[in-house]
């Protein structure tokens, strides 16, 4: 377990190697986002619409 | 004529919620019960949202919540360690950039969930250090700490750097960090 340090920089912006890893984080977030959204959510805010509706 | 609806914005986030969900379970199917849970949260409480206001980051907040919520209800946390994150992981070339990206995807599946947390949000997610201090609850110094503690990690489990390197102790970091102790003295 890593002490919890205040540190009052972002190095990333000094270290290749942590600006390496940023990208990679990035592009791992990446490939979630554009791999596309399951039907379930689209029906379930369309059933969630739908009770509003009636209410 | 009527305001609009935040609802309709919801759907625009459910990517991203998707992508931080699954930083968090490191499980993909888990991830998306954890994104159900928070639409329905969101949907109850859209009341409370301001319009105007970043609708993004609240939602973000809402699932974080949930999930903090529901690990702590659970005895135990079971997690996929190995599928995680890489679960439909199209595959990269071996040859575009330093590190190999699954390898990548699976040492940041080693890290705590707080640094998860904290590096996609910062990272992944482009929210600034004080927004995501916001949505965390966390002392902006200490959302910086976890960053950097998780980027060292990172490089650590993925051999990337020699020891003093990732100590932080490069001459440029070096000057960085002591121009801002002066700084805050």
């Amino acid at each position: 377990m890593y002490d919890e340090v205040e540190m009052d920089d972002d190095v990333s912006n000094v270290d290749p190697v942590k600006r390496d890893i940023d990208e990679k984080i990035r592009d791992l977030y990446r490939e979630t986002v554009e791999e596309g959204v399951p039907e379930r959510f689209a029906k379930m805010l369309e059933e969630l619409r739908k009770k509003e509706a009636s209410k | 004529m009527s305001d609009p609806d935040p609802r309709d914005e919801i759907v625009e986030h459910l990517p991203s919620l998707r992508a931080f969900a699954r930083s968090l379970t490191r499980n993909p199917a888990r991830a998306d019960d954890l994104v159900q849970d928070a639409l329905l949260k969101a949907w109850s409480n859209i009341h409370k949202f301001e319009p105007g206001t970043n609708m993004r980051a609240w939602l973000f907040t809402i699932l974080r919540n949930t999930f903090y919520s529901e690990r702590r209800k659970a005895a135990r946390e079971v997690e996929d360690v190995d599928g995680a994150f890489t679960a439909g992981l199209s595959e990269k070339p071996a040859h575009d950039g330093r590190l190999a990206f699954r390898d990548f995807a699976v040492a940041f599946n080693q890290l705590s969930v707080e640094q998860r947390e904290i590096l996609v949000l910062v990272g992944g997610s482009g929210f600034s250090y004080e927004e995501a201090a916001e949505m965390t609850g966390i002392a902006i110094g200490t959302v910086k700490s976890r960053a950097n503690r998780g980027r060292m990690r990172l490089a650590e489990l993925m051999g990337l750097s020699d020891a003093d390197s990732l100590d932080i102790t490069d001459q440029a970091t070096v000057a960085v960090m002591s121009a801002s102790k002066t700084a805050a003295a």
